[in-house]
């Protein structure tokens, strides 16, 4: 079939090509991340809403995972339960999270996997606030939590429930929680990684012993401090 | 060979962007089967073309084809510059811009590889390492699809050389426009590729 001519091959560009990129890839590894946080810089105007901020390298968007697909609850559906080991177990509808008192937080999202979304928006109340609503009982060590997607569930100590920086959420990024990002309410605990900030947050369980949740079970560490958990050492979030 | 490969491409692409969709991450069952795809069809990429060298290394067509392929002669050069327009020149098979695409090609897959082999290495290597790997891998994501939608809307606008990859036939008049060269190369015995 087809024989090429004499004519001289000239110059062998693949093997350039694949031997360069070669080289550009350990320069990519080595050095990307300095490159990142540059791009960040420019990319920070851009709302992590913005498509593009998932699309563009070094944009820092977020990843959206879920572990059982995207239940919908409207916000005059939703209830959020608080029982177990407390007083008066309550029933909180979403007009009722709003009437008590606002915590706006504006802090780091650092997931598990690496990536982290710098400088979200939070608004929420306290999770102290609704424990104490309550009425925590003395005999209470640790707190449940089930989303209402019927699968996922997490975990925190009583100490740690009551941080001020552990929230119950019904804002961020400036707006109302979308669904993919957990709403209409989901957790979130700044301090730990992302699996600790349930989506679909519906009950809060009192208990007397810290009860591991779904990705603790497959082997996440249960108490889950940024940079000092799971093998990591992300810098902690400001 | 071609369409292995760009099968492979096709769901690499199409696992990754299904991922990005919240519906169609559902519809696909979630993250996990999406992303084992995805690194499978990944790691596979390189096996057709490796498969064809060690297959074909004996057929004089096939090595011809991909020793064209791989190279870029003077006139190459002055082709790419006209930006394709100059048929003057005696092209042999391969047009200035299919090279560029192998080249392209074969080293975005090396790169997609290093970077997605590093991306896995949760505890192995230093975070730096791994947040670099995921931006290069990010990085030449959008090249190849920019480079791919390129790819293929030549191969749309130029219809019958697209023809000629399903049918492996090609017009004499197409031929001697577009690759003189090769047309005067090919033997008797083969002549009716045309």
């Amino acid at each position: 079939m087809a024989v090429i001519s004499n004519k001289s091959l000239g110059k062998p560009v693949t093997r350039r090509a694949v031997l360069g990129f070669g080289v550009l890839g350990i320069l990519g590894i080595a050095f990307g991340s300095a490159i990142s946080d540059k791009l960040s810089g420019l990319f920070s105007k851009l709302s992590p809403n913005n498509p593009l901020s998932n699309i563009l390298p070094g944009a820092n968007g977020f990843e959206i995972y879920t572990v059982s697909g995207f239940p919908t609850e409207s916000t005059s559906a939703y209830k959020l339960s608080v029982g177990g080991l407390v007083n008066n177990p309550v029933t909180l509808s979403y007009d009722d999270l709003l009437k008590l008192k606002a915590t706006h937080m504006t802090k780091d999202f650092q997931c598990v996997t690496g990536w982290r979304v710098p400088n979200v928006k939070w608004t929420g109340v306290r999770l102290k606030d609704i424990l104490d609503i309550a009425g925590v009982k003395n005999s209470a060590r640790a707190v449940l939590f089930r989303s209402f997607d019927g699968v996922y569930t997490e975990s925190l100590t009583i100490n740690q429930a009551m941080r001020a920086d552990v929230i119950v959420a019904y804002s961020m990024l400036g707006t109302s929680l979308t669904e993919e990002h957990g709403g209409p309410v989901r957790l979130y605990v700044a301090p730990m990684y992302g699996y600790k900030s349930i989506k679909w947050l519906s009950a809060i369980e009192l208990s007397s012993t810290v009860v591991p949740g779904y990705w603790e079970n497959l082997g996440y560490a249960v108490n889950a401090w940024i940079g000092r958990s799971n093998g990591r050492s992300d810098p902690p979030v400001d | 060979m071609h369409w292995s490969t760009a099968f492979l491409m096709l769901i690499c692409i199409g696992s990754i962007v299904a991922m990005q969709i919240p519906s169609l991450m559902v519809f696909f069952g979630g993250r996990t089967p999406l992303r084992i795809v995805h690194i499978f069809s990944g790691l596979l990429l390189p096996f057709p073309l490796i498969y064809g060298f060690v297959k074909y290394k004996n057929s004089k067509f096939l090595k011809s084809d991909l020793r064209d392929l791989g190279h870029f002669s003077t006139d190459d050069f002055k082709w790419l510059k006209s930006w394709g327009k100059d048929f003057e020149l005696r092209l042999n098979k391969f047009n200035g811009g299919q090279k560029a695409n192998y080249a392209f090609m074969c080293g975005s897959i090396v790169i997609m590889i290093m970077t997605g082999i590093v991306m896995q290495s949760y505890t192995l290597l230093p975070l730096s390492f791994r947040i670099g790997a995921t931006f290069t891998h990010k990085l030449f994501a959008i090249l190849i699809v920019i480079v791919l939608a390129g790819h293929i809307g030549y191969a749309v606008f130029n219809y019958p050389s697209l023809k000629s990859m399903v049918t492996l036939r090609i017009s004499r008049d197409w031929a001697n426009a577009h690759c003189k060269d090769w047309v005067d190369s090919v033997d008797n015995e083969n002549k009716d590729i045309f």
